[in-house]
């Protein structure tokens, strides 16, 4: 199987390290990570990825930003997204649906449901 | 993999609000607790005081007394204590989850929450563990963070390290 990538953007450096253990378990697939928005646009300009797993409240820019500039930008626009959201995120997670984004997982976070979620859609 | 993270996390740093932080992390987004705080001991009045909340106003969390319910069962056993009642309106005096934070034996604070979020529906073992977890090491991490803050640590060198061997009986 050729080697698939995932862009994991996210603030927290707590829940970026779960998120990158969890899918490096994942065989054939590489993590790199973003701090916010902004930094996954200049990492998705250098680099290519099948997947992006952002969460939404992030500061400089936030998940629903990024994910309607990836969409808004046909070198991007078939790349999965998913997004993370906590409760209260209701509206952002129809809106970031809305804009675009591909599936949602809420916290608390659990890594086989983030496998899953990520298998299913790179449908490997 | 929830409890290596948390584990690793909770020991990456000195910095007090980091550690404050990294503890507000592990309880929202790997435990799905919606309200919460992170109370601290003050030994000469027995009272804890709340220094961090999430979800509910930090002025809103009441100083409790560690020698009274709800928090004085788990610092007799210094052990998590968990209801199993979930009530439909949280209340800052009724916390469902009191964590002692240790250090050793000796409980130098406290966890409370309040409420979950929406979505998290029971307890699982892991989130158990996560208490456990927290309530062993929560205390060692907070008062590490406290002493580095105020000793004025400068560049380390390998005499310090001597001289703190020697000092507690070690191989000098």
């Amino acid at each position: 199987m050729d080697e698939l990538s995932a862009l994991i953007v996210e603030d927290s450096p707590t829940m970026r390290q779960l998120l990158v253990f969890a899918l490096s378990r994942v065989r054939g697939l590489s993590v790199a990570e973003a701090d916010d928005g902004l930094d996954a646009l200049k990492k998705l300009s250098s680099m290519a990825f099948d997947i992006i797993i952002t969460d939404i409240n992030m500061p400089i820019m936030d998940g629903l930003k990024l994910v309607k500039r990836v969409r808004s930008d046909e070198r991007y626009s078939d790349i999965p997204i998913v997004i993370i959201t906590t409760e209260g995120g209701a509206e952002d997670r129809k809106r970031a649906l809305a804009l675009g984004a591909n599936a949602y997982i809420t916290k608390p976070i659990r890594a086989p449901q983030v496998i899953k979620t990520v298998k299913e859609l790179l449908k490997i | 993999m929830n409890l290596f993270v948390a584990g690793h996390q909770l020991y990456s740093t000195l910095d007090l609000a980091n550690a404050v932080q990294i503890i507000v992390e592990i309880l929202l987004n790997f435990v799905g607790a919606g309200r919460f705080a992170i109370l601290i001991l003050d030994e000469p009045s027995g009272e804890l005081h709340p220094i961090e909340a999430y979800g509910v106003d930090l002025s809103s969390v009441p100083v409790m007394r560690s020698d009274l319910e709800p928090l004085a069962t788990c610092f007799r056993s210094g052990k998590p204590e968990v209801s199993d009642s979930v009530p439909g309106q949280w209340n800052v005096s009724e916390p469902l989850v009191c964590i002692p934070l240790k250090l050793g034996a000796e409980v130098l604070g406290a966890v409370t929450i309040y409420s979950y979020l929406e979505q998290k529906r029971e307890l699982s073992p892991i989130d158990l563990e996560l208490f456990s977890l927290l309530g062993d090491r929560g205390g060692a991490v907070l008062e590490s963070a406290r002493l580095f803050a105020s000793s004025g640590v400068g560049p380390r060198t390998v005499q310090d390290y001597r001289n703190l061997l020697k000092s507690e009986g070690g191989h000098g």
